[in-house]
This record gives C-alpha cells, sequence and structure tokens, in this order.
C-alpha cells in the first residue's frame, strides 16, 4: 500500500487520524515550500497551519485516483501567493543582499544561505515556480496547475529565475562571468 | 560566439526534457561549441545552488497539525456533555423565578440537585415541577 492509499483510508476511517497521518507524511514538504518561499521560520509555520486548514477542509474534494502531493503542493503555493499578496508583494528577506557593502560578507555564505537571498531577490511567482521545479520536482505541467497560470508561462518564468539567478551569482563573485 | 542554441534549450536538456534524438544532437553541438559548454557549465551550477542544502524543520512543525485539530474541532461537537450542560442551564433558568415564591425554595434546591446528579433528567424534573402545585405554596 503507498503512503497516499494509507491516508485515504484512513481519513474514510476517521478523518483526525487521516489528517495526523497526511500531516505526518507531508508536512516537511509543506513547511520546505513555505520557508523557502518567505524565509521566515515564523512566517513559514504560519502558512503551514494556514496550510494544513486547508488540506482538511478539502481534502474530501481531491480526486482519489490522483496522487495527494502536487495537489498539496498546489495548496501550499496558493496560500504563499496569497500571503505576499496579502503583504502588498514586499519581500521579507534580505532586500540589499547585493549590496556593494554587503558582497563580501556574501562570498563567506554557503550555497543554503546564498539560495535563501537569491531567492529572497526574485519576483513571488518566478520563487514559487523555481521552489517547486527545484526543490519539489515537480514537472512544468504540476507547477502551471499548481500556480494555476499557462504551462508555457510557468517555462517563462523558469527560465527567467535562472537566468537572473546566473547573473546574481555572476555579480556576488559566486560564478564566472 | 554567436551561437544561436537558447539557453532555454540547454534547460530543457538538463532537465531532461529533449527526446533522445534532440539529446543526441545538442550533446553533439555541446562538445564543438565553447560559448555553450560555458553556458552548460553555469546552469549546472545554478542547478546545483537551487538544489543544495539540507532543510533545518523546527520542532513545533510535529506538533502543528495538533493545534490545527484543536482549533478545527466543532468547538462544539455537541456531545452528552455539552446536552448536560444546557439541560442545567434551562433547568436553572426556569426555576429562577421561584426565588422571589415564599416558600418556593424548597423547589428550587431539589431542581438544582436533581440537574447535578442528573442532567438528562433535567426536562421530566421541570414538567414535574410544574405540574406538581402542591409543592409551591408551602405556606
Amino acid at each position: 500500500m503507498t503512503a497516499d492509499e494509507g491516508i485515504r483510508k484512513e481519513w474514510k476511517k476517521n478523518r483526525q487520524a487521516g489528517f495526523t497521518l497526511l500531516c505526518e507524511t507531508y508536512g516537511r514538504t509543506v513547511y520546505s515550500i513555505c520557508y523557502r518561499y518567505t524565509g521566515s521560520r515564523e512566517d513559514a509555520l504560519d502558512l503551514v497551519q494556514e496550510t494544513y486548514i486547508r488540506l482538511y477542509s478539502s481534502f474530501d474534494r481531491i480526486r482519489p485516483d490522483l496522487p495527494i502531493r502536487p495537489w498539496l503542493c498546489r495548496i501550499s503555493a496558493n496560500v504563499c501567493l496569497n500571503f505576499l499578496r496579502d503583504r502588498k508583494n514586499t519581500v521579507p528577506l534580505q532586500e540589499d543582499s547585493m549590496g556593494a557593502g554587503g558582497q563580501e560578507a556574501f562570498r563567506q555564505l554557503d550555497d543554503w544561505i546564498l539560495l535563501d537571498r537569491c531567492l529572497g531577490q526574485l519576483p513571488p511567482d518566478m520563487r514559487m515556480a523555481l521552489i517547486l521545479r527545484h526543490r519539489q520536482d515537480l514537472t512544468c505541467r504540476e507547477i502551471a496547475e499548481a500556480m494555476e497560470l499557462p504551462e508555457g508561462t510557468v517555462k517563462t518564468l523558469l527560465h527567467r529565475g535562472r537566468k537572473r539567478l546566473r547573473e546574481m551569482l555572476m555579480k556576488s563573485g559566486e560564478m564566472e562571468a | 560566439m554567436g551561437c544561436r542554441v537558447e539557453d532555454s534549450l540547454l534547460e530543457e536538456y538538463l532537465d531532461g526534457m529533449l527526446d533522445p534524438l534532440e539529446t543526441l544532437l545538442l550533446e553533439e553541438h555541446v562538445r564543438i561549441c565553447p560559448e555553450c559548454q560555458v553556458k552548460l557549465e553555469q546552469l549546472k551550477e545554478v542547478y546545483g545552488i537551487l538544489a543544495s542544502g539540507q532543510e533545518e524543520y523546527p520542532p513545533e512543525l510535529d506538533r502543528l497539525h495538533l493545534e490545527v485539530l484543536k482549533d478545527l474541532q466543532p468547538s462544539g461537537g455537541f456531545g452528552m456533555k455539552e446536552w448536560a450542560s444546557l439541560g442545567r442551564t434551562i433547568g436553572e433558568m426556569s426555576t429562577r423565578y421561584l426565588d422571589f415564591v415564599p416558600g418556593c425554595r424548597k423547589g428550587q434546591k431539589l431542581v438544582r440537585s436533581l440537574a447535578h446528579r442528573a442532567p438528562g433528567a433535567m426536562a421530566g424534573a421541570v414538567l414535574q415541577l410544574a405540574g406538581r402545585r402542591s409543592l409551591w405554596p408551602s405556606w
């Protein structure tokens, strides 16, 4: 029995037990998306909570023949995108991390922080597309469904996002021009 | 210089989205094109950074769903406890006026003690009291 089948079976028997299993199985995926998107642990936990509430209320609507993960990513992505829309698209991450003064410190950071900083400077849609593609391994089609965008737009977002990341890395000296 | 191969094609190659023939042709081209070799290396680096690092998960994450479940409980899953409490309240309220009738404290006490002993029987007790007028005027 796959994890998804187990969750569905448990949900039918007892919603609370099914929900617990769902969160135990996919909680880290949800957190990962939220954290990569917001760059803040506290905001990410708030968004995970919001996502959980939506998962609970809409679990009955997911088609039984579809895998749970893309649907879960979709809900999580929506919650994240709404979160920043509500904040009028302000980016809580390190806005000026590429400033001249910050460059020296920037070089000393490892890839992990580097990724945070780079992602934080991208527009929300672009950031979410990159997170879903590279951190969650979703296909372009799944990302398109998750973000409710045409597939072509997702490809463009990914392409532009990678291009901008490359430029940032060059600017910061992490990559040779 | 002046290579016309687009970055997006190199990305599709890295994403494994090209068919075998396209893959073969692109690999052959990259082998002889220094410009594409550089671009491909840079792209690989970007891909590497995007996939780098291991997430750290806060300990609260494992308990978060329990809090959500608590909030989502129909705060009034209207069970026996709630029915009993409602019955008690109705019983008490419906006999409150007896406080102002001289000599009827006894009836009130009876209702309250019944409410605590067997809340479910409150409705019956109230009806019984209402029907037994003889209890009222004890003067």
